[in-house]
């Protein structure tokens, strides 16, 4: 193996991005993930535990972790957080009733000191639904005024119609790349 | 391998060398011991836990349990309940048999480590033909269940509803709209955003219809009702049932989940990508999805298919892709129990159980 060989291997291998799923369950975390590998998303069991699904985009190798949100299963999201660039929060965004139930657990989230460095991304989902709040109205309601140092942003989408599901992945991903690989590009 | 063995005797040259001959004596004495020492402890461990002896114990006491079940519901197959009161204690008995069928699952799950697969498949086999035996002994000695509500009664109470127009309209205060004339006690307490979905709630002994042209949203959530019959007949996104107590509910297709939590005592018939089950007891879904219901935190509910009918249902259903039929509706998942064993918080709603079609109209 010649050196040039070797270099390209540490560098495709370095050009992975871990993503972490992560929201209450129905939000939608599995519809949107299925949408971005072309899946037909109208048949989208609710997660047992947890998925990977490996996903080339711009250049990058993407690992997206999808979880299961159901109350049993949240305490298991920690195992999760180890090596995480990139957190996604999916909302559903005509949920009113457990919005709360949602500002706890992300609040949880970003306290973790693991997850300190990683990027995140709030997916203001359903989006298509005629219930669905805005991104702005969500933003308040969720109290994320003390976000620090966190590289953050929230994106509307509809993970049935792909909307905005794309434009979301691109930030996430620019952002992780610029801070990780910066020496390599 | 090989290579590990030369290093180790490498060391024992080296240690054979260096060290005074009665330390090398001493230390392989000890080690003797202790080989001796681990041999007596397996062989003890061998003799106090045989896992056949075990699992023919289990088995055996599994048998004997069942035994004891089939000859309570012989007795009562052979001196049938004929008085108000015998029929009444008739009924505690079958509760309690089922009760100890639970019982002898609960027991196999927790053996089921060291039984084989062979073995909890038959412990599951018996329990199953045991529930059976007795649906059947109940059916063939208690007087038929007065569940079944047909066509009749339905539009009957359709009537009612109509009489008592007034009495809608008065209520559908509480049918709050989106955005607008909402009032702001409807958004969850803490949380300063309001409902933009449609939202019935809090009603009481009353008949809702949510027909296309009461629809002000394709976000339905209905909360907080109790002695109601509730159609659902517009076009949905998004539909979340919380809070449901004594409750009829009869829903069009779903164009997404079902999303519903806290329900007691009632029956819910929908059709939906999927249905997402939280806290349910005692309660009967018929349904039609696209993906296997899941249950948290339930008890006592049973599932059946789909048998709600209305105008326009064929191209309602085909619009939402539910018109094919599937078996999903019987592949349950329950989040609370991971074990091999079938759940013991739902079982299929035995055929003559089920209500016949109802139809709205
Ligand atoms: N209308 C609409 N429904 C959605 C959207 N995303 C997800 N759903 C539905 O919401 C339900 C839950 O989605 P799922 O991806 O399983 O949620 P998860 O628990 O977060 O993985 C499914 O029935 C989806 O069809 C969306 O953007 N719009
Ligand atoms: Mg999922």
């Amino acid at each position: 193996m010649g050196l040039l060989t070797v270099i390209k291997k540490v560098k495709a291998k370095e050009k992975e991005i871990r993503l972490l799923m992560v929201g209450l369950d129905n939000a939608g975390k599995t519809t949107i993930v299925k949408n971005l590998c072309g899946e037909d998303v109208s048949k989208t069991s609710p997660t047992l535990g947890f998925e990977i699904k490996t996903l080339a985009h711009n250049g990058y190798k993407l690992n997206i972790w999808d979880v299961g949100g159901q109350t049993t299963l949240r305490s298991y999201w920690r195992n999760y957080y180890e090596q995480t660039e990139g957190l996604i929060w999916v909302i559903d965004s005509t949920d009113v009733r457990r919005l709360e139930d949602c500002k706890r657990e992300l609040h949880k989230l970003l306290v973790e000191e693991r997850l300190a460095g990683a990027t995140l991304l709030i997916f203001a989902n359903k989006q298509d639904v005629s219930g669905a709040q805005s991104q702005e109205d969500l933003l308040k309601a969720l109290e994320l005024d003390k976000m620090g140092e966190r590289h953050w942003r929230i994106v509307s989408c509809s993970g049935v119609t792909g909307e905005g599901v794309g434009k979301g992945l691109d930030w996430v991903v620019e952002d992780i790349a610029a801070r990780i690989y910066m020496f390599n590009n | 391998m090989v290579e590990d063995n030369l290093v180790k005797r490498g060391e024992a040259t080296a240690l054979a060398e260096e060290a005074d001959a009665r330390v090398v004596e001493k230390l392989s004495k000890g080690d003797a011991e202790r080989v001796a020492q681990r041999e007596r402890r397996k062989e003890r461990e061998k003799e106090e836990a045989n896992p056949r002896e075990n699992v023919d114990l289990f088995n055996q006491s599994q048998q004997e349990e069942a035994g004891s079940i089939r000859s309570a519901l012989a007795e009562l197959e052979g001196q049938p309940p004929s008085t108000k009161d015998e029929i009444h204690a008739a009924k505690g008995t079958f509760e309690n048999l089922r009760l100890r069928v639970l019982e002898m699952e609960k027991k196999a799950a927790s053996a089921s480590y060291f039984l084989s697969a062979y073995d909890v498949r038959a412990t599951s086999d018996l329990a199953k033909d045991l529930k059976a035996k007795i649906d059947g002994v109940q059916r063939g000695v208690l007087p038929r269940k007065a569940f079944t509500f047909r066509r009749r009664r339905v539009m009957r109470e359709r009537n009612a509803a109509d009489g008592a127009q007034a009495a809608r309209t008065k209520a559908k205060s509480s049918v709050q709209e989106g955005g607008a004339g909402a009032a702001g006690e409807n958004a969850s307490a803490q949380v300063a955003v309001e409902a933009r979905g449609m939202k019935v709630e809090a009603r009481e002994g009353s008949v809702v219809v949510i027909a296309q042209e009461d629809a002000t949203s394709d976000d339905i959530e209905i909360a907080g009702c109790k002695d109601c019959v509730i159609y659902v007949l517009a076009k949905m996104a998004v539909l979340r049932l919380v809070d449901l107590t004594s409750c009829r509910v009869f829903c069009g297709p779903v164009g997404g989940s079902l999303y519903l939590e806290g329900c007691r005592d009632s029956v819910v018939m929908a059709a939906a990508h999927q249905a997402r089950i939280h806290h349910a007891h005692r309660v009967d879904f018929y349904l039609r999805t696209r993906s296997y219901p899941i249950i948290e935190k339930c008890s006592e509910v049973r599932f059946a298919p789909y048998a709600f009918s209305f105008e326009g249902r064929d191209a309602a259903l085909e619009r939402e892709k539910l018109s094919e039929e599937n078996d999903l509706w019987s592949d349950v998942k329950d989040f609370g129990w991971l074990k091999s064993t079938q759940s013991p918080n739902w079982t299929v709603l035995p055929q003559d159980q089920r209500v016949e079609e109802v139809r709205e109209g």
